[in-house]
C-alpha cells in the first residue's frame, strides 16, 4: 500500500462517503434521502438535544441524461457528552456539536467522470470545568471551535480498454480556535481568560495531488505509473513560526501475470524532494500463487515509512512545567513489512459460500519518532528518531454465506516487541524474558435476513484479549507485567423495512456495559497513567428512521 | 403525496438549529494603564530615578500616555529636569507595541540643594488609545526628594520580556517601592562581599558545579570532567540532578558547592561549572579555579576543551552581598541592588520538589544574606487585614532563603493534590527587612487559573506593619 498511497501528513485527505447521483443516458434522475437517529450514551439521554447522540441528515441528488450531476448533503451530529465518574459541570467525554455541509457538481460522459466537491465542517467542542473551589463563583468554559473547508477535484478518464488516467486533488483549510471564557455567576459578567494558552488560533492548510495512469501494456503486464505532491502548513500557539513541509514523489507499480497460477506485483516509490530526510526508494513486491482453483497463496514484502509531522518538526511549547520543542532534523520512520496469506474457498456455489484465510505478518520498525531530552539542554524535551519496534502475529478469518445467513469470524494473535530486551542490564538479569508479548482478539459478525417480514438482524461480538507488557521498576529492580485488561464488546441491531420508502433501525450497543478497563502501563516521572482506561460509556440504546426515494 | 408528507415530517424533525454563537462577543478584560509605584523617593545617594508606567497586559499597538506634573517646593530646570521634557506641565511617555511598560526619568540638576520635603505629583491624564484600554486605579504617583518608607501598595513584577514569561529575576525593595528586573542569564558565579571568601552559583541560570580532584587548572582535562559528577543531568529522573551539585536551597553560605576559598591556594580545588547554555557535553563545561587575591578574589577559568586560561580579578564591595561574574563575557555584572536595598527576589530558579532539585518559575527567595527574615501566615489563623503590630510577637520568623519559595502557588494538580490551581489565597507572608521594617505581603494575580493576571508578571500587595 505504501507505494501508491504514501503517508497522510497532518491535514490529510478526508473522504466522507456520500451517495452519488446516478447518471443514465435516457432520463433525468433524482433522489432524496433523510435520516434521523437518536442514541443514548450509557444511561444519559434527552430527546433531540442535550444528553445522548442526535444525528440527522438530508441528501439530495440530481443527474441529467446529458451527464451533468449535482449532490447536496447536510448533517447534524450533536452529542451531550458523558459525565461518567466526573462531578458537577465536568464531563468525561465532552459535548460536541457538528454541522456538515457538502455540495458536488460533476460531469460524466462515456469514459470520463470529473467532479468537484466542497465540504464545510463547523464543529464546537465544549469543555465545561468545575469551579476552582467549592465556594468560588467563577466558572470556566473551554471551547474548541473548528472551521474546516475541503475542496476536492477528481477526474477519471478511461481512454480505451488498455489506458486510463485518474487525478485526485484536494485542498484543505483548517482553523481551530481555543476560547476560554470565565463567568462570574454572581454578577453575570463574562470575560476571556488571560492565562497562557487560554486563547489560541491554530491554522493548518494542506494540498494534495496524485495523478495515476493505468496501462495494459500486454495481455499479461499492467503498468501503473504516477506522481504525488503533498504540502502542509501550520501556525498557532504551539507551532513555532509558520512552517510548511512538502513532499514530491513518483511511483510505478506493475502486475505481471506470468502464468495462470502465478502473478507478481512489484512496485517502487521514489521521494524526489522532501523537506525532511526521506528514503530515496521505497520498494514493495507481492506475489500470488493459485495452487488450485480454490486455493491461493499470497506472499508480500513492503518497505514502509512515515513522514515526521509538522508538530514533530516545529512544535513549540514552554511553560513552568513543560519545555518542548520540535526537531527540524527528524528523519522519516521506516519499517520492513512481510506478509503471507493462504486462502481456501471451501464451498463456492449458489447456496453456500465458505472462505477461510490464514495469514501471518512480521513488521520491523526503525527510527521511530519519540520524545527525548535534548542533548544541548537537559531540561528541554524534543523529538528524536530513537526507538525500534517489532510486531508479529497471525490471523484466521472465515466468511460464510448460507441462504439468509451471513457470518464472519476472525481470530488474531498479535505479538508486540518487548522493549526491555534493548536494555542490556535488564536483559542480562532476566535471560528467560520473551522477545514478544502476544495478545489475542476474536471478532464475529452474524447477520440474518428474514425475507418475509423484510427484517435484518445483526449481532456483532468482539473479545479483546489483555495486552500486557513487561515493566521494570528501577528502584526495586523488579520485572513485572502491566498493561490493558481484556474486555468483551457486543452490539445488536434490528433493521426493518416499513413501506416503500422507510427503514427503521434500532438496537443496543455495548451489551456488556463496559466503561473502564484496567490499565497499569507504567510511565516515568509524573506521566504515570491512571489505573484504568476508558473504553466505553456503558450500555446504550439507539433508534433511527431513514427515508429514501429514487426516481 | 405520501412521500411528500414523509419528507415534510423529516425536515420538521431536523430543525436546522445552527443558531449564532452568543458568546462570540465575550472580550478580554480591559488593559489598565497604571504607575508601577504610587510613591517613590529620590534620596541623597541617587542623582536620578526612573518612574515607570505599566500595562496589565501587552497591547497590540503603541500607546502615548500623557502625564501631568505638579511640583511643590522644587523648580523645574533649576532643581530638576525630566526626560522626556515637561511642556505645559505635561510630559508624554510612549509605550511601544508589545511592551508592558515604559518609563520617564527625573534627574536632579547638579549642585541643586534639597531639604527633603520637596515633591513632584504625577497624574496620568489621558491615553492615546481607548479601545479596550483604560486608565487604572494607580493613576497618581508622588516623588519625594528624599528617602521614603513605603506604607505599602500593589506592584506588578516585570519578569516577562517579549513572549518569554521568565526572562528576568526581579529584586524588590518593599520600603522604597522599587523593583530591579535583571536578565536571569546574565551571570554564573557570585563572590561574597562579606568578611568570608565564598562563591555562589546562579540557580536562576540553572548553574551547577562540582569539584575536580585537582588544584592546578592547567592540569584539568576532559578526562577529569568525564570522571566528575554529572552536573548536566536532568532533574527528577533516575540518576538525575543531584542536590550535591547545587547550592543549598536554604541559602546557607556554609553549604555551597564551592568550598570556602582558602588562603592556602594549594587547598583550592578546580571546579566544573555549567549553566543552561553549556550543558550539552562535558568539554563545554567551564573549569574554574578561585583563589584569594588580598581582600578580593582571583578567578582563573576556561572551557574544559580550551587550553588558554583566562583570569579575572574581583574586588569585594561591602555595600553589596555579592559581586557577580559572567563566565561567558568575562566581566562583572550589576545584578542585586545594594545589600540593604532589596528584600525578595522572584523568578525562575532551582526549587526543591520532595527534596530534589527542580527548575521552576515563580520561586520567591528572601535576602537572607543581608538579614531579611520571613514567615508564612495562614488566613485561617489571622486574616491579612487583621494583621498588625500586636500580632508580630506571635510569629517566629525564619532566615531560610526559600521560606516563601513556591509555597504561594500551585501550577499543576498532578499527584492527587487537592489544592486549587494558581495562587493560594489562604496564606500570606510577613517579612522583616534588613532595616528592621515589618511588611505583610500577599500575591494577587499570576496569570494562572483565570486570575486575570499575566504569566511572568505576578502582582503582589504589601503593607507596612511597623
Amino acid at each position: 500500500m505504501s507505494v501508491i498511497y504514501g503517508t497522510d501528513a497532518l491535514a490529510g485527505v478526508v473522504n466522507v462517503i456520500t451517495k452519488k447521483a446516478r447518471v443514465v443516458p435516457d432520463k433525468n434522475t433524482y433522489s432524496v434521502s433523510a435520516r434521523v437517529q437518536e442514541e443514548s450514551i450509557g444511561d444519559e439521554y434527552e430527546a433531540f438535544s442535550g444528553e445522548g447522540i442526535h444525528n440527522e441528515s438530508v441528501n439530495l441528488n440530481w443527474g441529467s441524461k446529458f451527464g451533468l450531476y449535482l449532490d447536496g448533503a447536510y448533517s447534524r451530529n450533536v452529542t451531550g457528552g458523558w459525565k461518567g465518574d466526573e462531578i458537577g459541570r465536568a464531563r468525561t467525554w465532552t459535548p460536541k456539536d457538528q454541522f456538515y455541509y457538502d455540495g458536488t457538481v460533476g460531469y460524466k460522459r462515456k469514459g470520463l467522470n470529473v467532479w468537484y466537491r466542497l465540504s464545510y465542517l463547523d464543529e464546537t467542542t465544549f469543555k465545561p470545568e468545575n469551579p476552582k473551589t467549592e465556594t468560588s463563583n467563577e466558572i470556566v468554559d473551554v471551547d474548541f471551535l473548528v472551521d474546516r473547508y475541503t475542496h476536492n477535484l477528481q477526474a477519471d478518464w478511461k481512454v480505451n480498454n488498455r489506458l486510463g488516467f485518474n487525478v485526485v486533488s484536494s485542498y484543505q483549510d483548517y482553523k481551530r480556535r481555543t476560547r476560554t471564557i470565565v463567568s462570574d455567576l454572581e454578577s453575570g459578567e463574562k470575560w476571556l481568560s488571560t492565562d497562557e494558552s487560554a486563547q489560541d488560533i491554530s491554522k493548518f492548510q494542506g494540498a494534495f495531488m496524485r495523478a495515476t495512469a493505468t496501462w495494459k501494456a500486454t495481455s499479461t503486464i499492467d503498468l501503473q505509473p504516477g506522481i504525488e505532491y503533498n504540502w502542509d502548513k501550520g501556525s498557532g500557539g504551539r507551532i513555532f513560526g509558520e512552517p510548511d513541509i512538502s513532499t514530491f514523489a513518483a511511483f510505478l507499480s506493475a502486475e505481471w501475470r506470468a502464468t495462470e497460477w502465478f502473478s507478481i506485483r512489484p512496485g517502487v516509490r521514489s521521494i524526489i524532494a522532501a523537506d525532511y530526510d526521506a528514503p530515496v526508494a521505497i520498494p514493495s513486491v507481492s506475489t500470488k500463487f493459485s495452487l488450485t482453483p480454490d486455493m491461493d497463496l499470497r506472499l508480500s514484502y513492503a518497505y514502509g515509512f512515515r513522514a515526521p509531522t509538522l508538530q514533530e518538526l516545529y512544535f513549540s511549547f514552554h511553560n513552568a512545567n513543560h519545555d518542548i520543542e520540535g526537531n527540524p532534523d527528524l528523519k522519516a520512520e521506516y519499517s520492513n513489512n512481510f506478509t503471507g496469506a493462504y486462502t481456501w474457498r471451501i464451498f463456492h456455489n449458489e447456496n453456500i459460500r465458505l472462505t477461510s484465510t490464514v495469514s501471518a505478518f512480521y513488521n520491523d520498525f526503525q527510527d521511530r519518532i519519540e520524545t527525548a531530552y535534548e542533548s544541548e539542554n537537559s531540561t528541554k524535551t524534543t523529538y528524536k528518531n530513537i526507538s525500534k519496534y517489532k510486531t508479529t502475529g497471525g490471523t484466521l478469518e472465515n466468511a460464510l454465506i448460507w441462504k439468509n445467513l451471513q457470518a464472519n469470524i476472525g481470530f488474531s494473535l498479535v505479538g508486540r516487541y518487548n522493549n526491555l530486551q534493548d536494555n542490556e542490564d535488564v536483559a542480562a538479569e532476566n535471560k528467560d524474558m520473551p522477545n514478544f508479548r502476544f495478545s489475542p482478539e476474536l471478532s464475529t459478525s452474524i447477520t440474518y435476513h428474514i425475507a418475509k417480514s423484510k427484517t435484518n438482524l445483526n449481532l456483532f461480538y468482539k473479545f479483546t484479549g489483555s495486552r500486557d507488557e513487561y515493566q521494570y521498576d528501577s528502584t526495586t529492580k523488579e520485572l513485572y507485567l502491566g498493561g490493558v485488561g481484556s474486555f468483551n464488546w457486543a452490539d445488536f441491531t434490528i433493521s426493518q423495512r416499513a413501506g416503500k420508502y422507510l427503514n427503521i433501525n434500532a438496537g443496543v450497543k455495548n451489551i456488556f456495559d463496559i466503561t473502564t478497563v484496567r490499565n497499569t502501563t507504567g510511565g516515568s516521572g509524573h506521566d504515570v497513567s491512571g489505573p484504568s482506561t476508558l473504553k466505553g460509556c456503558g450500555r446504550s440504546y439507539f433508534i433511527g428512521l431513514s427515508f429514501l426515494f429514487n426516481k | 403525496m405520501k412521500k411528500l408528507l414523509y419528507l415534510f415530517l423529516f425536515t420538521a424533525l431536523i430543525g436546522f438549529n445552527s443558531c449564532s454563537d452568543s458568546e462570540d462577543d465575550v472580550k478580554l478584560p480591559d488593559i489598565t494603564v497604571n504607575f508601577t509605584s504610587a510613591e517613590l523617593g529620590l534620596d541623597e545617594d541617587n542623582e536620578s530615578i526612573d518612574i515607570t508606567i505599566n500595562l496589565s497586559r501587552k497591547a497590540e499597538s503603541a500607546i502615548d500616555v500623557t502625564v501631568g506634573v505638579t511640583a511643590t517646593g522644587a523648580i523645574y530646570g533649576t532643581q530638576f529636569t525630566t526626560n522626556p521634557v515637561v511642556t505645559n506641565n505635561q510630559l508624554v511617555v510612549n509605550i511601544p507595541a508589545g511592551s508592558t511598560s515604559a518609563s520617564f526619568k527625573v534627574s536632579k540638576v547638579s549642585e541643586a540643594l534639597f531639604e527633603g520635603t520637596e515633591t513632584l505629583a504625577f497624574t496620568i491624564s489621558s491615553i492615546s488609545l481607548n479601545n479596550g484600554i483604560v486608565i487604572g486605579d494607580k493613576k497618581e504617583a508622588t516623588l519625594k526628594f528624599g528617602a521614603i518608607v513605603s506604607e505599602g501598595q500593589k506592584l506588578i513584577l516585570e519578569g516577562k520580556v517579549g513572549t518569554v514569561a521568565y526572562a528576568n529575576s526581579v529584586y524588590v525593595d518593599l520600603s522604597s517601592n522599587t523593583q530591579t528586573p535583571v536578565d536571569r542569564k546574565s551571570w554564573n558565579l557570585g563572590f561574597y562581599g562579606g568578611s568570608d571568601f565564598k562563591v555562589v552559583l546562579n540557580g536562576a541560570y540553572a548553574t551547577t558545579a562540582t569539584a575536580s580532584a585537582k588544584t592546578d587548572i592547567t592540569a584539568v582535562t576532559l578526562a577529569d570532567a568525564e570522571a566528575a559528577k554529572d552536573i548536566a543531568a536532568s532533574p527528577m529522573t533516575v540518576e538525575g540532578l543531584s542536590t550535591e551539585v547545587i547550592d543549598s536551597f536554604d541559602g546557607d553560605l556554609s553549604k555551597t558547592v564551592f568550598a570556602t576559598i582558602s588562603a592556602t591556594d594549594s587547598e583550592n580545588k578546580v571546579y566544573f561549572v555549567a549553566s543552561e547554555g553549556n550543558k550539552s557535553s562535558r568539554d563545554q563545561w567551564y573549569k574554574v579555579k578561585v583563589s584569594r587575591n588580598g581582600e578580593g578574589y582571583k578567578v582563573q577559568y576556561a572551557k574544559v576543551s580550551e587550553t588558554t586560561i583566562k583570569t579575572v580579578e574581583i574586588a569585594k564591595n561591602a555595600a553589596y552581598n555579592f559581586t557577580f561574574l559572567s563566565l561567558e563575557t568575562g566581566t562583572t555584572v550589576n545584578v542585586e541592588p545594594e545589600a540593604k536595598k532589596w528584600d525578595i527576589v522572584w523568578g525562575y530558579n532551582i526549587g526543591s520538589t520532595m527534596g530534589m532539585p527542580y527548575f521552576m518559575q515563580d520561586l520567591v527567595l528572601i535576602n537572607n544574606v543581608a538579614g531579611t527574615e520571613a514567615v508564612q501566615v495562614m488566613v485561617s489563623d489571622i486574616a491579612y487585614e487583621d494583621f498588625n503590630e500586636s500580632k508580630i510577637a506571635s510569629l517566629t520568623l525564619s532566615k531560610v532563603r526559600n521560606v516563601i519559595g513556591s509555597n504561594w502557588r500551585v501550577t499543576s494538580q498532578m499527584g492527587g493534590s487537592t489544592a486549587p490551581l494558581g495562587i493560594q489565597y489562604d496564606r500570606y507572608y510577613v517579612i522583616r527587612d534588613a532595616n528592621g521594617f515589618y511588611y505583610k505581603l500577599r500575591f494577587l494575580t499570576m496569570g494562572l487559573a483565570n486570575d486575570k493576571g499575566d504569566r511572568g508578571r505576578p502582582q503582589i500587595e504589601y503593607a507596612l506593619i511597623k
